[in-house]
Protein backbone atom coordinates (compact mmCIF):
# COMPACT_ATOMS: atom_id res chain seq x y z
CA UNK A 1 0.00 0.00 0.00
CA UNK A 2 2.88 2.34 0.71
CA UNK A 3 1.19 4.14 3.52
CA UNK A 4 4.23 3.75 5.76
CA UNK A 5 7.45 1.82 6.06
CA UNK A 6 8.91 0.16 9.10
CA UNK A 7 12.20 1.64 10.28
CA UNK A 8 14.37 1.51 13.37
CA UNK A 9 13.47 4.38 15.65
CA UNK A 10 16.04 7.15 15.14
CA UNK A 11 17.46 8.71 18.29
CA UNK A 12 15.45 11.74 19.32
CA UNK A 13 12.40 10.88 17.24
CA UNK A 14 9.09 11.12 19.07
CA UNK A 15 6.70 8.62 17.49
CA UNK A 16 3.05 9.53 17.85
CA UNK A 17 0.44 7.05 18.95
CA UNK A 18 -2.48 5.69 16.98
CA UNK A 19 -5.86 4.22 17.59
CA UNK A 20 -8.30 1.91 15.86
CA UNK A 21 -11.73 3.37 15.25
CA UNK A 22 -14.46 0.83 14.72
CA UNK A 23 -17.88 1.47 13.27
CA UNK A 24 -20.89 -0.70 12.65
CA UNK A 25 -22.76 0.00 9.44
CA UNK A 26 -26.47 -0.72 9.36
CA UNK A 27 -28.84 -0.65 6.44
CA UNK A 28 -32.25 1.02 6.42
CA UNK A 29 -33.85 -1.81 8.42
CA UNK A 30 -31.19 -1.52 11.08
CA UNK A 31 -29.55 -4.82 10.19
CA UNK A 32 -25.79 -4.94 10.55
CA UNK A 33 -24.29 -4.99 7.10
CA UNK A 34 -20.61 -4.47 7.73
CA UNK A 35 -17.97 -3.63 10.25
CA UNK A 36 -15.53 -0.88 9.44
CA UNK A 37 -12.17 -0.25 10.98
CA UNK A 38 -9.99 2.77 10.47
CA UNK A 39 -6.54 3.46 11.82
CA UNK A 40 -6.13 7.04 12.96
CA UNK A 41 -3.01 8.80 14.11
CA UNK A 42 -3.23 10.84 17.27
CA UNK A 43 -2.69 14.21 15.68
CA UNK A 44 -3.04 15.92 19.04
CA UNK A 45 0.47 14.68 19.88
CA UNK A 46 1.98 16.40 16.86
CA UNK A 47 4.21 19.38 17.53
CA UNK A 48 4.12 22.47 15.36
CA UNK A 49 7.35 22.90 13.42
CA UNK A 50 8.47 19.30 14.02
CA UNK A 51 5.61 17.18 12.76
CA UNK A 52 3.49 19.67 10.87
CA UNK A 53 3.53 23.24 9.58
CA UNK A 54 0.61 24.08 7.31
CA UNK A 55 -2.86 22.68 8.03
CA UNK A 56 -5.15 24.98 6.09
CA UNK A 57 -7.75 23.44 3.82
CA UNK A 58 -10.68 25.23 2.22
CA UNK A 59 -14.17 24.02 3.06
CA UNK A 60 -17.22 24.65 0.95
CA UNK A 61 -19.63 27.27 2.24
CA UNK A 62 -23.31 26.37 2.47
CA UNK A 63 -24.05 29.65 0.68
CA UNK A 64 -22.08 28.49 -2.34
CA UNK A 65 -23.97 25.21 -2.49
CA UNK A 66 -27.27 27.07 -2.42
CA UNK A 67 -26.14 29.65 -4.95
CA UNK A 68 -25.26 26.87 -7.39
CA UNK A 69 -28.39 24.83 -6.68
CA UNK A 70 -30.48 27.95 -7.27
CA UNK A 71 -29.26 28.45 -10.82
CA UNK A 72 -29.07 24.76 -11.74
CA UNK A 73 -32.70 24.30 -12.93
CA UNK A 74 -32.75 27.48 -15.00
CA UNK A 75 -29.41 26.97 -16.75
CA UNK A 76 -29.93 23.21 -16.95
CA UNK A 77 -26.80 22.26 -15.08
CA UNK A 78 -25.98 18.67 -14.33
CA UNK A 79 -25.13 18.04 -10.72
CA UNK A 80 -23.26 14.91 -9.76
CA UNK A 81 -21.87 13.74 -6.48
CA UNK A 82 -18.88 11.50 -5.98
CA UNK A 83 -17.15 10.24 -2.91
CA UNK A 84 -13.46 9.41 -2.78
CA UNK A 85 -12.71 6.33 -0.70
CA UNK A 86 -10.19 6.91 2.06
CA UNK A 87 -9.59 10.34 0.62
CA UNK A 88 -6.93 11.49 3.05
CA UNK A 89 -4.81 8.40 2.42
CA UNK A 90 -4.13 9.81 -1.04
CA UNK A 91 -2.28 12.78 0.36
CA UNK A 92 1.50 12.57 0.55
CA UNK A 93 3.16 13.59 3.77
CA UNK A 94 5.96 16.14 3.41
CA UNK A 95 7.12 16.12 7.01
CA UNK A 96 8.97 13.27 8.67
CA UNK A 97 6.49 11.75 11.10
CA UNK A 98 7.04 8.54 13.06
CA UNK A 99 4.20 6.47 14.46
CA UNK A 100 4.05 3.47 16.78
CA UNK A 101 3.05 0.22 15.11
CA UNK A 102 -0.69 -0.32 15.19
CA UNK A 103 -2.16 -2.54 17.87
CA UNK A 104 -2.62 -6.11 16.70
CA UNK A 105 -0.22 -5.66 13.79
CA UNK A 106 3.04 -4.98 15.60
CA UNK A 107 5.89 -7.28 14.60
CA UNK A 108 7.46 -7.15 18.06
CA UNK A 109 10.77 -5.68 16.93
CA UNK A 110 10.10 -2.26 18.40
CA UNK A 111 10.47 -0.62 15.02
CA UNK A 112 8.33 2.39 14.23
CA UNK A 113 6.33 3.42 11.17
CA UNK A 114 7.72 6.22 9.06
CA UNK A 115 4.57 7.64 7.50
CA UNK A 116 4.46 8.24 3.76
CA UNK A 117 0.78 9.01 3.25
CA UNK A 118 -1.31 11.31 5.41
CA UNK A 119 -3.14 9.09 7.83
CA UNK A 120 -6.51 10.18 9.17
CA UNK A 121 -6.02 12.18 12.32
CA UNK A 122 -2.83 13.92 11.25
CA UNK A 123 -3.13 17.65 11.42
CA UNK A 124 -1.90 18.23 7.89
CA UNK A 125 -4.01 15.45 6.33
CA UNK A 126 -6.74 17.76 5.04
CA UNK A 127 -4.16 20.20 3.68
CA UNK A 128 -2.24 17.57 1.75
CA UNK A 129 -5.40 15.98 0.40
CA UNK A 130 -6.54 19.35 -0.87
CA UNK A 131 -3.23 19.80 -2.69
CA UNK A 132 -3.51 16.27 -4.11
CA UNK A 133 -7.04 16.86 -5.30
CA UNK A 134 -6.30 20.31 -6.60
CA UNK A 135 -3.27 19.34 -8.68
CA UNK A 136 -4.64 16.10 -10.06
CA UNK A 137 -8.14 17.24 -10.86
CA UNK A 138 -7.39 20.84 -11.75
CA UNK A 139 -4.77 20.03 -14.38
CA UNK A 140 -6.53 17.14 -16.00
CA UNK A 141 -10.23 17.05 -15.54
CA UNK A 142 -11.36 20.62 -15.48
CA UNK A 143 -9.77 22.40 -18.45
CA UNK A 144 -10.71 19.45 -20.62
CA UNK A 145 -14.33 19.95 -19.75
CA UNK A 146 -15.04 23.54 -20.45
CA UNK A 147 -17.87 22.87 -22.86
CA UNK A 148 -18.74 24.86 -25.91
CA UNK A 149 -20.71 27.81 -24.70
CA UNK A 150 -24.35 27.36 -25.47
CA UNK A 151 -26.08 30.03 -23.46
CA UNK A 152 -23.38 31.02 -21.07
CA UNK A 153 -19.64 30.79 -21.39
CA UNK A 154 -17.49 28.42 -19.39
CA UNK A 155 -20.31 26.69 -17.62
CA UNK A 156 -18.08 24.11 -16.10
CA UNK A 157 -17.22 24.43 -12.51
CA UNK A 158 -16.05 22.15 -9.82
CA UNK A 159 -16.30 22.85 -6.18
CA UNK A 160 -14.68 20.64 -3.67
CA UNK A 161 -15.87 20.20 -0.19
CA UNK A 162 -14.20 18.07 2.37
CA UNK A 163 -16.17 17.04 5.36
CA UNK A 164 -14.91 16.37 8.82
CA UNK A 165 -14.64 12.69 8.08
CA UNK A 166 -12.48 13.33 5.09
CA UNK A 167 -14.84 11.84 2.62
CA UNK A 168 -14.96 14.09 -0.33
CA UNK A 169 -18.00 15.23 -2.13
CA UNK A 170 -17.95 17.48 -5.08
CA UNK A 171 -20.22 19.02 -7.58
CA UNK A 172 -19.47 19.17 -11.19
CA UNK A 173 -21.87 21.28 -13.06
CA UNK A 174 -21.86 21.26 -16.77
CA UNK A 175 -24.20 22.44 -19.45
CA UNK A 176 -26.79 19.82 -20.28
CA UNK A 177 -26.85 20.27 -24.03
CA UNK A 178 -29.45 17.65 -24.84
CA UNK A 179 -32.21 19.28 -22.86
CA UNK B 1 -19.37 14.64 -17.94
CA UNK B 2 -18.74 10.90 -18.27
CA UNK B 3 -15.18 11.49 -19.40
CA UNK B 4 -14.63 13.78 -16.48
CA UNK B 5 -15.90 11.10 -14.13
CA UNK B 6 -13.69 8.41 -15.61
CA UNK B 7 -10.69 10.73 -15.33
CA UNK B 8 -11.42 11.14 -11.65
CA UNK B 9 -11.92 7.41 -11.30
CA UNK B 10 -8.54 6.81 -12.88
CA UNK B 11 -6.92 9.00 -10.28
CA UNK B 12 -8.59 7.77 -7.08
CA UNK B 13 -10.91 5.08 -5.87
CA UNK B 14 -14.34 6.71 -5.80
CA UNK B 15 -17.97 5.90 -5.17
CA UNK B 16 -20.23 7.48 -7.76
CA UNK B 17 -23.32 8.76 -5.99
CA UNK B 18 -24.96 10.11 -9.12
CA UNK B 19 -27.35 12.97 -8.59
CA UNK B 20 -26.95 14.13 -5.02
CA UNK B 21 -29.81 13.38 -2.65
CA UNK B 22 -28.13 14.70 0.46
CA UNK B 23 -25.39 17.18 1.26
CA UNK B 24 -24.32 17.53 4.90
CA UNK B 25 -27.71 16.23 6.00
CA UNK B 26 -29.71 18.58 3.81
CA UNK B 27 -32.11 16.69 1.60
CA UNK B 28 -32.08 17.69 -2.05
CA UNK B 29 -34.98 16.84 -4.33
CA UNK B 30 -34.45 17.46 -8.01
CA UNK B 31 -37.08 17.57 -10.64
CA UNK B 32 -36.98 18.78 -14.22
CA UNK B 33 -37.80 22.37 -13.37
CA UNK B 34 -37.04 22.79 -9.71
CA UNK B 35 -34.70 21.89 -6.87
CA UNK B 36 -35.93 21.70 -3.30
CA UNK B 37 -33.75 21.67 -0.21
CA UNK B 38 -35.12 20.74 3.20
CA UNK B 39 -34.10 19.36 6.56
CA UNK B 40 -37.26 17.67 7.80
CA UNK B 41 -35.34 14.65 9.03
CA UNK B 42 -32.95 16.67 11.16
CA UNK B 43 -35.81 18.76 12.54
CA UNK B 44 -37.72 15.61 13.37
CA UNK B 45 -34.76 14.12 15.20
CA UNK B 46 -34.40 17.26 17.32
CA UNK B 47 -38.13 17.28 18.12
CA UNK B 48 -37.94 13.63 19.07
CA UNK B 49 -34.97 14.19 21.33
CA UNK B 50 -36.81 17.01 23.10
CA UNK B 51 -40.01 14.98 23.37
CA UNK B 52 -41.92 17.48 21.24
CA UNK B 53 -42.63 15.28 18.26
CA UNK B 54 -46.34 15.87 18.52
CA UNK B 55 -46.20 19.45 19.78
CA UNK B 56 -49.04 21.80 18.92
CA UNK B 57 -47.83 24.02 16.10
CA UNK B 58 -47.73 27.78 16.59
CA UNK B 59 -47.82 30.40 13.85
CA UNK B 60 -44.89 32.50 15.04
CA UNK B 61 -41.51 31.33 16.34
CA UNK B 62 -41.29 34.15 18.91
CA UNK B 63 -44.12 35.55 21.02
CA UNK B 64 -44.31 39.27 20.14
CA UNK B 65 -46.06 40.16 23.42
CA UNK B 66 -43.46 38.83 25.87
CA UNK B 67 -40.30 40.93 26.12
CA UNK B 68 -37.22 38.82 26.78
CA UNK B 69 -35.18 39.98 29.75
CA UNK B 70 -31.86 38.70 31.07
CA UNK B 71 -31.92 36.78 34.32
CA UNK B 72 -29.47 38.73 36.48
CA UNK B 73 -29.03 35.91 39.01
CA UNK B 74 -28.41 33.36 36.26
CA UNK B 75 -25.35 31.21 35.75
CA UNK B 76 -23.20 34.08 34.48
CA UNK B 77 -20.31 33.05 32.30
CA UNK B 78 -21.25 29.46 31.69
CA UNK B 79 -22.28 28.64 28.18
CA UNK B 80 -22.13 24.86 28.42
CA UNK B 81 -25.77 24.14 29.06
CA UNK B 82 -28.42 22.21 27.19
CA UNK B 83 -30.08 25.47 26.15
CA UNK B 84 -26.97 26.59 24.31
CA UNK B 85 -26.50 23.16 22.76
CA UNK B 86 -30.06 23.11 21.41
CA UNK B 87 -29.67 26.67 20.17
CA UNK B 88 -26.58 25.59 18.28
CA UNK B 89 -28.54 22.84 16.57
CA UNK B 90 -31.22 25.36 15.62
CA UNK B 91 -28.53 27.73 14.36
CA UNK B 92 -27.38 25.04 11.94
CA UNK B 93 -30.95 24.72 10.65
CA UNK B 94 -31.06 28.51 10.25
CA UNK B 95 -27.80 28.51 8.31
CA UNK B 96 -28.79 25.63 6.10
CA UNK B 97 -32.41 25.99 5.06
CA UNK B 98 -34.50 28.11 7.43
CA UNK B 99 -34.07 31.90 7.46
CA UNK B 100 -37.56 32.18 8.95
CA UNK B 101 -36.41 31.29 12.45
CA UNK B 102 -33.17 33.28 12.22
CA UNK B 103 -34.47 36.22 14.25
CA UNK B 104 -35.95 34.06 17.02
CA UNK B 105 -32.77 32.00 17.35
CA UNK B 106 -30.61 35.12 17.26
CA UNK B 107 -32.62 36.80 20.02
CA UNK B 108 -32.49 33.78 22.30
CA UNK B 109 -28.76 33.41 21.75
CA UNK B 110 -28.27 36.61 23.78
CA UNK B 111 -29.35 34.77 26.92
CA UNK B 112 -27.19 31.65 26.95
CA UNK B 113 -25.28 32.89 29.99
CA UNK B 114 -28.19 34.33 31.93
CA UNK B 115 -31.02 31.92 31.44
CA UNK B 116 -34.38 31.90 33.07
CA UNK B 117 -37.45 29.75 32.58
CA UNK B 118 -38.76 32.38 30.17
CA UNK B 119 -36.01 31.66 27.63
CA UNK B 120 -36.41 27.91 27.85
CA UNK B 121 -40.11 28.45 27.17
CA UNK B 122 -39.31 30.66 24.19
CA UNK B 123 -36.98 28.00 22.83
CA UNK B 124 -39.74 25.40 23.15
CA UNK B 125 -41.93 27.77 21.18
CA UNK B 126 -39.47 27.78 18.27
CA UNK B 127 -39.59 23.99 18.34
CA UNK B 128 -43.40 24.11 18.31
CA UNK B 129 -43.23 26.41 15.31
CA UNK B 130 -40.80 24.05 13.57
CA UNK B 131 -43.04 21.13 14.39
CA UNK B 132 -45.78 22.64 12.28
CA UNK B 133 -43.43 23.79 9.53
CA UNK B 134 -41.00 20.88 9.46
CA UNK B 135 -41.63 20.02 5.84
CA UNK B 136 -40.95 23.51 4.58
CA UNK B 137 -37.76 24.16 2.71
CA UNK B 138 -36.48 26.28 -0.14
CA UNK B 139 -37.47 25.71 -3.75
CA UNK B 140 -35.47 27.02 -6.71
CA UNK B 141 -37.44 27.13 -9.94
CA UNK B 142 -36.43 27.08 -13.55
CA UNK B 143 -37.37 30.54 -14.80
CA UNK B 144 -36.68 32.34 -18.04
CA UNK B 145 -33.03 33.31 -18.25
CA UNK B 146 -32.59 37.00 -17.70
CA UNK B 147 -29.60 39.26 -17.15
CA UNK B 148 -30.59 40.21 -13.64
CA UNK B 149 -31.42 37.05 -11.78
CA UNK B 150 -30.60 37.68 -8.16
CA UNK B 151 -31.67 40.45 -5.87
CA UNK B 152 -31.63 41.18 -2.18
CA UNK B 153 -33.23 42.94 0.72
CA UNK B 154 -31.54 44.56 3.67
CA UNK B 155 -33.00 46.05 6.79
CA UNK B 156 -32.00 47.03 10.29
CA UNK B 157 -33.85 47.12 13.54
CA UNK B 158 -32.60 50.06 15.59
CA UNK B 159 -31.51 49.31 19.18
CA UNK B 160 -33.40 46.08 19.20
CA UNK B 161 -30.76 44.04 20.96
CA UNK B 162 -29.36 44.61 24.41
CA UNK B 163 -26.46 46.98 24.92
CA UNK B 164 -28.07 49.60 22.65
CA UNK B 165 -26.97 47.77 19.61
CA UNK B 166 -29.02 47.37 16.46
CA UNK B 167 -29.70 44.20 14.52
CA UNK B 168 -29.09 44.04 10.82
CA UNK B 169 -30.20 41.47 8.36
CA UNK B 170 -30.24 40.77 4.68
CA UNK B 171 -31.48 38.11 2.33
CA UNK B 172 -30.65 37.44 -1.31
CA UNK B 173 -32.97 35.58 -3.61
CA UNK B 174 -32.42 33.89 -6.93
CA UNK B 175 -34.94 31.94 -8.97
CA UNK B 176 -37.69 32.43 -6.33
CA UNK B 177 -35.63 30.96 -3.52
CA UNK B 178 -33.42 32.46 -0.86
CA UNK B 179 -29.73 31.74 -1.48
CA UNK B 180 -27.92 33.65 1.24
CA UNK B 181 -29.09 35.39 4.36
CA UNK B 182 -27.67 36.76 7.54
CA UNK B 183 -29.04 38.17 10.75
CA UNK B 184 -26.61 39.70 13.20
CA UNK B 185 -26.30 42.07 16.07
CA UNK B 186 -24.28 44.98 14.71
CA UNK B 187 -20.76 45.29 16.04
CA UNK B 188 -20.87 49.02 16.66
CA UNK B 189 -23.49 51.20 18.26
CA UNK B 190 -25.52 53.18 15.73
CA UNK B 191 -26.70 56.57 16.93
CA UNK B 192 -29.50 56.91 14.42
CA UNK B 193 -31.86 54.44 12.86
CA UNK B 194 -30.56 55.69 9.48
CA UNK B 195 -27.05 54.82 10.55
CA UNK B 196 -28.18 51.32 11.52
CA UNK B 197 -29.81 50.96 8.11
CA UNK B 198 -26.58 52.02 6.40
CA UNK B 199 -24.62 49.41 8.34
CA UNK B 200 -27.09 46.72 7.21
CA UNK B 201 -26.92 47.96 3.63
CA UNK B 202 -23.15 47.86 3.68
CA UNK B 203 -23.13 44.27 4.87
CA UNK B 204 -25.64 43.33 2.18
CA UNK B 205 -23.55 45.10 -0.45
CA UNK B 206 -20.52 43.03 0.55
CA UNK B 207 -22.54 39.87 0.11
CA UNK B 208 -23.82 41.12 -3.23
CA UNK B 209 -20.24 41.65 -4.42
CA UNK B 210 -19.33 38.13 -3.35
CA UNK B 211 -22.35 36.65 -5.12
CA UNK B 212 -21.57 38.63 -8.22
CA UNK B 213 -18.00 37.36 -8.24
CA UNK B 214 -19.16 33.80 -7.70
CA UNK B 215 -21.67 33.92 -10.52
CA UNK B 216 -19.15 35.77 -12.64
CA UNK B 217 -16.72 32.86 -12.25
CA UNK B 218 -19.51 30.57 -13.43
CA UNK B 219 -20.00 32.71 -16.47
CA UNK B 220 -23.24 34.31 -15.36
CA UNK B 221 -22.52 38.00 -15.31
CA UNK B 222 -25.22 40.07 -13.75
CA UNK B 223 -25.57 43.66 -14.81
CA UNK B 224 -26.87 46.01 -12.19
CA UNK B 225 -28.32 44.80 -8.94
CA UNK B 226 -31.29 45.89 -6.93
CA UNK B 227 -30.87 45.94 -3.20
CA UNK B 228 -34.04 47.13 -1.57
CA UNK B 229 -34.85 48.25 1.90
Amino acid sequence: MGTWKLVEKPAGAVPINNKWVFAKKRNKEGVLTKYKARLVAKGCAQRLGHDYIETHSPVMRLETIRAILAIAPTWKLLIQQMDVKGAYLNGTLKECVYMQQPEGFADGTGRVCLLIKTLYGLKQARHEWNIEFDTNSGDKAIPAYVPTPVHISGASEMISQSSQYGSMTFFCSQQRSDL
Amino acid sequence: MNKMKSDIRAEWEVTDLGEPSKIVGIKITMSRDSITILQSKYIKSILKKEGLERANPVAMPLDPHTPLVPNLEGNIGDRSNSFARLLGELQFIVNATRPDIAYAVNRLALYTTNLSLQHVGALKRILQYLSGMRNHGIVYHALPQQPSFFYGYADASYRNADNRRSISGYVFLARNGAITWCLQKQVSIALLSTEAEYVALSEAAQEACWLRNLYGELGLLQEGIATLI
